[in-house]
C-alpha cells in the first residue's frame, strides 16, 4: 500500500510536535497557504465551470445545499441528547459539520488525481455552496437557544443585536473562503486562456503548497492531542462517526446526481468534512458564548485528521460500491 | 460518562469496526477504519471501566455506610453540629 506525499508530510508535521522539534514556521505562513489553496480551487472550478455549465448543474447545485442543511440536522440531535453538550455547544459544533473543510477537498483533489480517477472539474463551486446552509442552520438553532426574556430587549440591546446581525451577515457572504473561492470561480469563468499567465504559480504549485499546508496542518493537530483528553471519548467517536455518515450520505447523493466515481467521492468528501475556517469565525458572532475549543478540536483534531488518514480511501471504495 | 454515551460510543465503535472489515473484503483502506474501530471501542470500555473505578473511590468507607444503615435516626443528629442537644439525646438512646 503506497503512502500518498500530502500524507506523509502531515506525519512530519505531527511527529515533529510530538518529539517537541523546534519547528517555526512564520506566524502567518498557514493563512497565506489556506489564501493559495481557496484561490487555486476556485479558479481550477472556473475553468471548468466555463466548459461544462448546465441547467443540470444548477438542478445539483440545489441538491447539494440542501445536503449542507441536512447535515446539521442529523449532527445536532446526537450531540444535545446523547452527548448532553450544552445547546448553543451542539448548534456550534453541528454547523460546524454542515459545512466544509477546503484542506480537506484539496487532499482528496490530489488523492483522485494520483489515482487518475477523472471527476467533475465543476465540483469547487459545490464547495462554495456547501459554506452557507450550514451556518443558517447555526443561525435557526441559536435562535431557539436564545431565552424569551432576551427578545424582550431594550433599545440599546436591540442595537447590539443589529449589529451582530450584521457582523453575521457579513461572515456569511463575506467571510475570506467565500470572497477568494467565489472570486476565483468567477476569474476562472471569464479568463479563458488567459488564465495560462497565473497558472504556473496557481496549477503547478498546487501540490507543493498542499504538502507544505498538510505540514502545517499535522502540526496544528498534533497540538491539539492534549485537548481530546478534556472533550472526552463522546466527541472522539462523534468526530469519526458524523464523517461517516456524512460520507456515505455524500457517495448516495452524488450517485444519485448522475456524477462520475470520482465526482461522487467528492462530494462524499465534502459531506464528511467539517469547517474549521468560515463557519468557527461566523459562529464567533452568533454563539459567543459556546465552547469554540471543543468545536474546533472535533472539526480539525479528530475529523480533519480521520478523513486526511483514513476517510478518504474508504469514501472512494464506498463511492465505487454504491455506484456499482 | 453515562449510559447512553457509553451505548453510543459502543455501538458506533462496534459499527465503524464491522465496516472496516466489510471494506477489507474489497480493498485494504478498510484497515485503517477497523483499527479506528477496534481503538474506539476499546477507549469506550477504558473510559466506562476508569469512571467506574473513579465512583468506587467516592463511595463513603464502609464502617460509616454501615452506621447509617444500623441507625439512621442517630447519626444525622450527632453529625448536625447546628444542634448540639441532639447528641446528648443521641447517647441517652
Amino acid at each position: 500500500m503506497q503512502i500518498d506525499v500530502g500524507i506523509t508530510f502531515f506525519l512530519l508535521g505531527a511527529f515533529a510536535v510530538l518529539v517537541r522539534a523546534q519547528i517555526q514556521f512564520p506566524k502567518g505562513l498557514y493563512q497565506t497557504l489556506t489564501l493559495f489553496l481557496m484561490i487555486a480551487i476556485g479558479l481550477k472550478g472556473g475553468v471548468a465551470l466555463a466548459e461544462h455549465a448546465s441547467w443540470a448543474l444548477l438542478a445539483q447545485s440545489i441538491y447539494i445545499m440542501l445536503f449542507g442543511l441536512l447535515l446539521p440536522l442529523i449532527a445536532f440531535p446526537v450531540l444535545f441528547y446523547i452527548g448532553m453538550l450544552k445547546r448553543d455547544d451542539a448548534a456550534s459544533i453541528a454547523a460546524h459539520y454542515g459545512s466544509v473543510s477546503v484542506g480537506t477537498y484539496a487532499v482528496a483533489v490530489a488523492y483522485l488525481e494520483a489515482k487518475n480517477v477523472y471527476y467533475e472539474a465543476y465540483i469547487p463551486l459545490f464547495v462554495v455552496l456547501l459554506e452557507m446552509p450550514a451556518i443558517v442552520v447555526g443561525i435557526l438553532l441559536a435562535k431557539r437557544s436564545s431565552s424569551p426574556s432576551a427578545t424582550n430587549t431594550s433599545a440599546t440591546n436591540t442595537s447590539v443585536a443589529k449589529t451582530n446581525h450584521h457582523k453575521l451577515l457579513h461572515e456569511m457572504f463575506f467571510n475570506q473562503g467565500m470572497v477568494l473561492m467565489v472570486g476565483g470561480l468567477i476569474i476562472g469563468y471569464v479568463s479563458g486562456e488567459r488564465i495560462d499567465k497565473v497558472a504556473p504559480l496557481f496549477f503547478d504549485l498546487f501540490y507543493g503548497v498542499l504538502a507544505l499546508f498538510l505540514l502545517e496542518m499535522g502540526m496544528v493537530a498534533a497540538s491539539r492531542l492534549q485537548d481530546l483528553k478534556q472533550a472526552g471519548s463522546f466527541i472522539v467517536t462523534f468526530g469519526i462517526a458524523m464523517p461517516i455518515v456524512g460520507g456515505i450520505l455524500g457517495s448516495l447523493l452524488g450517485v444519485a446526481m448522475g456524477l462520475s466515481v470520482g465526482g461522487a467521492t467528492l462530494v462524499a468528501i465534502l459531506g464528511a468534512s467539517a469547517s474549521y475556517i468560515a463557519v468557527p469565525a461566523a459562529m464567533r458572532v452568533v454563539l459567543p458564548n459556546a465552547n469554540h475549543s471543543l468545536s474546533i478540536t472535533s472539526a480539525l483534531g479528530i475529523t480533519f485528521t480521520f478523513n486526511v488518514l483514513v476517510g478518504i480511501p474508504v469514501y472512494s471504495v464506498i463511492t465505487q460500491w454504491i455506484s456499482g | 460518562m453515562n449510559n447512553l454515551q457509553f451505548k453510543f460510543n459502543l455501538v458506533v465503535s462496534l459499527s465503524i469496526s464491522a465496516l472496516g472489515a466489510l471494506i477489507t473484503q474489497i480493498d485494504a483502506a478498510g484497515i485503517g477504519l477497523l483499527s479506528v474501530g477496534l481503538m474506539l471501542t476499546l477507549l469506550s470500555l477504558l473510559t466506562k471501566s476508569a469512571g467506574k473505578q473513579k465512583q468506587s473511590n467516592n463511595k463513603p468507607l464502609l464502617l460509616s455506610n454501615t452506621l447509617s444503615n444500623a441507625l439512621p435516626n442517630v447519626l444525622p443528629k450527632l453529625i448536625n453540629v447546628q444542634n448540639p442537644q441532639a447528641i446528648g439525646q443521641a447517647q441517652c438512646k
